[in-house]
């Protein structure tokens, strides 16, 4: 029986995604306000510091936005696996295997007499191949080889983090010695084209839009996306039920790294133009974060990676101007998903006494 | 030790696990408990083992009411409870098995301890070897180790719950005898068991629960009939199912060898004939959950062949069975059957076998109105299945099952059901089955096999009867198949 709809709907209501972001992130501006104190900074000085190191001028918007791209590319591929029930935290990985086999592609089409604008949407479709198969391995260890995706996914970040210096100091070094710079620039006519005056490219936005009306396609409207999810909640019931999980599940983990691996891919053409060491910036698990505290909603999960990049970027200001390290934007996001979480559990410890009450009645 | 109990009472929500029984244990006695699945039994030998608090009533032991606070004080008071899978940590030598439960002491005493146990070893006629790991033993010698353990920790009653169950026929023999053994001492067994058999052989005295009350308190040996009809109550007029041999052949199994956690079965061929429907009797875990599964596609045998009108299903892929209109319906609702937090319109597209890519709401939401409807659901196309009461999440997973399925495999298809819902039920699997569906399904229920199926399967401990027509069985006599009799 439906018990009482009208009130359960008021409780939902209340503790809805977005009210809950909102008070997650009051809770973690306060709590860090307090550290920031006790630090001996102004709390209000350092994040007028931050807004304006964000919002300044049209360079540091823009250059907000160089971070957006990539950082919601990475979230929306990774709501994919969350939706799955699959912990993909081998995302950097196939991040930085789609920026290798990105720079591997650009790299022998280089000197070909091939257009600028098709030897990038080759590499970068190579790029997504490259984040696709990491992906596929981390897929493989869990559905065939009984390895926790978890660790199968943090095991193969470091083989991915190996390869990428053994190519920048190895086959890729520059001319001479080999050096943390990365390796040697492109050519300008393959850089993405940028808007002038600043390091954005209109391009990647583009995809992102591009990106997630498909995403929000494939995952609400399609018979793919229903079961991604059933397997998700419940992955017994929907092995009986006679889906497929295996392969979905497979398939699921393609398509996140495929995603993962584009965004490499956008960061060799658009933003470094070569490959360096850590291309990643570490977007894979800020991404992580952005995809938890949207709770995989595809809109709220566009606004918190605007709010991450945000930080990122006002962030940077800080040494600077108040002598404050800029890991402090990093303090202040992990707070935020910490508060978040933790808001989470409460709202289902909540509902879950509600429901056991209603069941004694 | 003498033991009394007074009229206890126990209740998990609307079900009543323990209606009133009294009932009084003497020293050096081996009490038997009969009674089928959910007759309580188990619910009143953890009151009396302290593993689980009564409403109300009272357990006196040598005339004086105790109170159990946990298990540690039951096994302080002298009761030690052996539980139907051993509770050891196989990974640990059999001397820290024996050692873990005992409290006090931050030291372990090891010589001290070691001689206490050589002692009770040496009475009973056991050799264990203190620092081999438990994981090297048989499930007998487990079950050995876990009586040590209670009667070195001083237990004077020792209940064993269905202990049975997973061991060998030569095993079982070793612990009648060292039953019998342990009542010479003066040390009291209670022995639960739904297999009529092992009362006679092991117990003096045996009582029979049946829905949660005492029914009967019978000095042994005695008359079979007369236990299965106090276990099952009095058989109910039943009109018989009739006789569908004439029916067209469907589906036929060859030398189907299942593996379950604790046995292979014997070769099961048979034909399932369309409209027909097959009944799967036997205690719960006696191989006819695995063996639907099996069916379905869900579980691997170790040997058979499963043809659909002469069409060879491969095993192992369970989308392959349900494009052949083969459905699968599990037992527990929410775990395996439902999926918490999706709304029934979801389920409904969920069930349906298409291979659109594109999911077309308009039409599954009218399709998910017409079944609410139809089955009577209390409950919104946008509702969550967790929303719903358990009888119309059972409601839900019929609705579930495909029009155009050919077979349906269903585990307890009508639990929780109360007898009007399961008549309409079945009103509703007979119009299947008119259509051409066949239907195996598995029930805890006697009276309901023998209404509802044409013929019946027996399962009892890992082997498969030849499928009985159910005009030749009675209650009384599916009740001693069931129970292991009559094979």
């Amino acid at each position: 029986m439906v018990a009482k709809p009208k009130k359960n709907n008021m409780l939902k209501r209340l503790s809805s995604p977005a009210i809950l972001s909102i008070a997650s992130t009051a809770g973690a501006l306060i709590f860090t306000s307090l550290i920031l104190w006790m630090a001996g900074a102004q709390p209000g000085l350092t994040f007028q510091k931050i807004l304006i190191g964000a919002f300044g001028d049209s360079v540091k918007i823009a250059n907000g936005l160089v971070v957006w791209a990539p950082l919601s590319l990475i979230a929306g591929a990774l709501i994919i696996t969350f939706i799955a029930g699959l912990w993909n935290l081998g995302i950097e990985g196939q991040i930085m295997l789609g920026a290798i086999f990105t720079t591997g592609a650009m790299r022998l089409f280089e000197n070909s007499s091939i257009s600028p604008t098709l030897i990038i949407i080759l590499s970068c479709l190579v790029g997504m191949v490259g984040g696709a198969f990491w992906a596929a391995l981390t897929g493989i260890l869990r559905l065939y080889g009984g390895v926790n995706e978890i660790f199968a996914g943090v095991g193969l970040n470091f083989v991915a983090t190996a390869l990428s210096l053994w190519l920048i100091f190895g086959p890729w070094k520059r001319p001479g010695v080999g050096s943390m710079s990365g390796t040697e620039p492109f050519n300008e006519r393959l850089w993405l084209v940028q808007i002038p005056g600043y390091r954005l490219s209109i391009w990647s936005l583009i995809l992102v839009v591009v990106v997630y009306i498909g995403l929000f396609i494939l995952l609400k409207k399609t018979r793919f996306g229903i079961q991604i999810k059933a397997i998700g909640k419940n992955l017994e019931a929907a092995r009986l039920m006679g889906i497929q999980t295996r392969k979905l599940m497979m398939l699921a983990m393609l398509l996140c790294g495929a995603l993962a691996g584009l965004a490499g891919a956008l960061q060799v053409v658009g933003v470094y133009h070569r490959l360096i060491p850590s291309i990643s910036s570490g977007y894979g698990f800020l991404a992580m974060l952005v995809a938890m505290l949207a709770n995989n909603d595809f809109f709220l999960t566009l606004v918190v990676a605007y709010l991450f990049s945000i930080l990122n970027i006002g962030g940077i200001q800080l040494p600077i101007n108040l002598h404050l390290d800029s890991t402090l934007s990093g303090v202040l996001q992990a707070v935020l998903v910490l508060f978040f979480l933790v808001m989470n559990g409460l709202k289902q410890r909540l509902m879950g006494r509600k429901e056991r009450s209603r069941d004694a009645e | 030790m003498e033991i009394e109990i007074r009229n206890i009472y126990k209740s998990f929500g609307k079900v009543h696990a323990n209606i009133g029984i009294s009932l009084t244990i003497h020293a050096g006695e081996i009490l038997g408990v009969l009674g089928e699945n959910g007759a309580g039994k188990t619910t009143l030998m953890k009151i009396l083992a302290g593993l689980q608090p009564c409403d109300s009533g009272e357990i006196l032991i040598d005339g004086k009411p105790v109170h159990f606070h946990s298990a540690n004080t039951a096994l302080d008071l002298g009761i030690g409870m052996l539980s139907q899978d051993p509770l050891d940590f196989p990974m640990l030598t059999i001397f820290d098995n024996l050692y873990l439960g005992r409290r006090k002491r931050f030291f372990i005493q090891r010589n001290r301890f070691s001689k206490q146990v050589e002692k009770m070893e040496d009475l009973l006629g056991f050799q264990f070897k203190l620092n081999d790991l438990v994981e090297t033993l048989s499930i007998g010698e487990r079950q050995q180790l876990e009586i040590l353990r209670l009667l070195v920790y001083g237990s004077e009653l020792i209940i064993l719950d269905e202990p049975t169950t997973g061991i060998s026929a030569q095993q079982k023999k070793q612990l009648f005898e060292l039953l019998k053994r342990l009542a010479g001492f003066g040390k009291t067994i209670i022995f639960v068991t739904h297999k009529l058999g092992e009362i006679n052989e092991l117990c003096q005295r045996t009582i029979i629960l049946r829905q949660g009350k005492l029914i009967s308190d019978v000095v042994l040996p005695c008359e079979s009939s007369l236990l299965i009809q106090s276990m099952f109550g009095k058989a109910i007029d039943l009109q018989s199912p009739g006789d569908a041999s004439q029916f067209e052949k469907h589906f036929e199994i060859q030398h189907l060898v299942i593996k379950d956690a604790r046995f292979f079965s014997n070769p099961v061929d048979l034909n399932i004939r369309k409209g027909e429907i097959l009944g799967l009797a036997g205690m719960e875990g006696s191989g006819q959950k695995t063996f639907l599964r099996t069916l379905a596609g869900l579980e691997k045998p170790i040997n058979g062949m499963f043809l659909d009108e002469g069409y060879s299903l491969h095993w192992n892929s369970p989308h392959s069975f349900t494009k052949r209109g083969i459905y699968f319906m599990p037992a527990s609702r929410m775990e395996e059957g439902l999926i918490q937090g999706m709304t029934l319109q979801e389920h409904f597209i969920l069930s349906q076998t298409k291979d659109d890519f594109f999911v077309d709401r308009d039409e599954s939401h009218k399709i998910t109105e017409m079944r609410i409807r139809e089955f009577t659901i209390r409950g919104f196309s946008s509702s969550t299945a967790e929303e719903l009461s358990g009888g119309n999440q059972q409601r839900l997973l019929i609705a579930m099952l495909h029009e155009n399925a050919r077979l349906l495999l269903l585990e307890n298809p009508t639990r929780g059901l109360d007898i009007e819902s399961t008549n309409w039920m079945w009103k509703k699997l007979h119009e299947r089955c008119k259509k051409g569906a066949s239907i195996l399904f598995a029930s805890a229920d006697i009276d309901e096999l023998l209404r509802f199926s044409n013929r019946i399967l027996v399962f009892f401990g890992g082997r498969i009867s030849e499928p009985y027509p159910s005009q030749m069985l009675n209650s009384e006599k599916l009740g001693a198949l069931i129970g292991g009799e009559g094979w």
